[in-house]
């Protein structure tokens, strides 16, 4: 039963454009209009909280009565299966979007058969990726597939002319390798997605590096060593498991 | 902290918490209580009220906030506001049990700091090895000048190591006020000991959920932002407004 009950969700959040605009998403639209009069939600839908619709603002969730009257800024739990409602929408929609980025335009260091695959937003220049990548061979041995996303932050200056030059090097996983244990990856220039890809990452709402995402869109967050890592990944799988077996 | 706690939870196995058909007024209170201790089984419920909000109970924790759903489905955790009014429901119940906590606090735990006849009443949680805790005392008569008593109320963060000792040398000093004043502008208090009510006070302001100093609270509980409660004058136009609108309540 569970498992029809979260499917419905997960269809409400996907066919959200071909439910007619009835008075309660009038109320929701109008007062969310009132409260970020310059920002346009990404996604609003009706919420599994009974009541209420939940909405997608610059990355945030935001819950708010059928009325309009009353809106949640914060973390609704569905405590029967200890899932985060808003995180779970966030997650969904970020698969989408991580979907989009086509693995030609990421660096992908994957052992044989991957349990998992995660993906990196980095940045050449942030201590926290370079630690992470030197383990690099400990997370593929785990079994994690790691699809990097070249994502450099603004605060490093010269940090995107350093991601472009290992694009558009010969060898791309060996140069960012070398670039990651301190090489300067030098300046060869040549058609590459580092704009690009910054703009989507800001657009998903990255606000730092190394971001860590699963294959489910789930915000895993920063730096973990891969032990933890590993863990974690089990944990999430296991929860999806019993959740399914409902 | 209620937070981490909770953001863990969607790691832990799923409960096997049982849900009973909707029946009366006392069954629904077990009904949500059974479903926040499900999520977090070690932390000491204070109440359980109906929230505004129709089919939602507000669970209060540690001077914190939450609402659950009447049938124990649901948690929700953050802010929860009013839209037409424009405020938040959550922040207003937390100023109401702050205020409770405070009237709760003896004068004779706290260091006032006053004028003649104050207008306004301020209780300031303070850390002698906090910067801004002494930047906020060397203009104390500029806040007594305009009509602003100050109650102090001592609270040692335990990032300063050996805060709570000079806490009590104040306190046990034979002028407890010149004590503190002089400690504020660096002298070291001594070691003098006493019976002294700083674990107290302590206790108290991590149970209303402060975790921080300099915390200003006005008289309704309300947090005074940091940044205004620096400034003397525009304190006062704070704390005018704040009066105003307890009035026209």
């Amino acid at each position: 039963m569970f498992k029809r009950f979260l499917g419905a969700a997960f269809l409400a959040a996907f066919s959200v454009h071909a439910f007619a605009a009835d008075d309660s998403d009038k109320a929701v639209n109008e007062a969310l209009q009132k409260i970020f009069p310059s920002t346009k939600p990404t996604q609003v839908v009706r919420s599994v909280l009974p009541g209420f619709h939940q909405a997608i603002i610059a990355s945030q969730v935001f819950f708010i009565s059928d009325d309009g009257k009353y809106l949640i800024r914060g973390n609704v739990y569905d405590t029967l299966n200890r899932q985060d409602i808003g995180e779970k929408q966030l997650a969904a929609v970020r698969k989408t979007e991580l979907d989009k980025i086509p693995l030609s335009k990421q660096l992908v260091f994957a052992p044989p058969n991957p349990k998992y695959t995660v993906t990196v937003f980095t940045d050449v220049d942030c201590p926290y990726c370079r630690e992470f990548h030197k383990k690099i061979a400990d997370y593929n041995k785990l079994g994690i597939a790691v699809n990097y996303v070249l994502y450099p932050l603004p605060m490093h200056k010269g940090a995107d002319k350093k991601a472009a030059a290992l694009w558009c090097a010969g060898d791309r996983n060996t140069a960012y390798t070398d670039a990651m244990n301190g090489k300067d990856p030098g300046e060869k220039t040549c058609a590459n997605p580092v704009a690009e890809l910054t703009e989507f990452g800001k657009n998903m709402g990255v606000d730092g590096t190394p971001a860590i995402f699963s294959a489910n869109g789930e915000h895993i967050g920063g730096y973990m060593p891969p032990d933890q890592l590993i863990q974690r990944l089990d944990q999430m799988a296991q929860h999806s498991r019993e959740l399914t077996a409902k | 902290m209620l937070r981490k706690a909770l953001s863990a939870i969607a790691l832990v196995a799923i409960g096997t918490l049982s849900m009973s058909g909707v029946a009366t007024a006392a069954d629904t209170e077990k009904t949500v209580r059974d479903a926040f201790s499900s999520l977090l089984p070690n932390a000491k419920i204070d109440r359980v009220t109906k929230s505004e909000v129709p089919g939602f109970y507000e669970v209060i924790v540690g001077g914190q906030v939450v609402y659950v759903s009447a049938d124990g489905k649901y948690l929700l955790q953050g802010n929860l506001y009013d839209v037409p009014a424009k405020k938040s429901l959550t922040e207003a119940r937390l100023a109401g049990i702050r205020a409770d906590a405070l009237r709760s606090l003896p004068a004779d735990k706290m260091m006032s700091f006053k004028p003649e006849n104050p207008k306004h009443t301020v209780t300031v949680f303070t850390d002698i090895d906090c910067p801004y805790c002494r930047q906020f005392h060397k203009q104390i008569a500029a806040y007594n000048a305009a009509g602003i008593a100050v109650n102090y109320v001592l609270f040692p963060l335990d990032i300063h190591p050996g805060a709570d000792k000079k806490a009590e040398a104040v306190w046990c000093a034979a002028d407890r006020k010149a004590a503190y004043t002089a400690a504020m502008n660096g002298q070291d208090p001594g070691k003098a000991t006493c019976s002294n009510p700083v674990s107290e006070t302590k206790a108290l302001s991590i149970a209303i959920g402060i975790d921080s100093t300099p915390t200003m609270l006005a008289a309704d509980g309300t947090h005074v932002n940091g940044n205004i409660a620096m400034n003397p004058a525009q304190l006062v136009g704070e704390l005018d407004r704040l009066a105003a609108k307890a009035k026209a309540k």
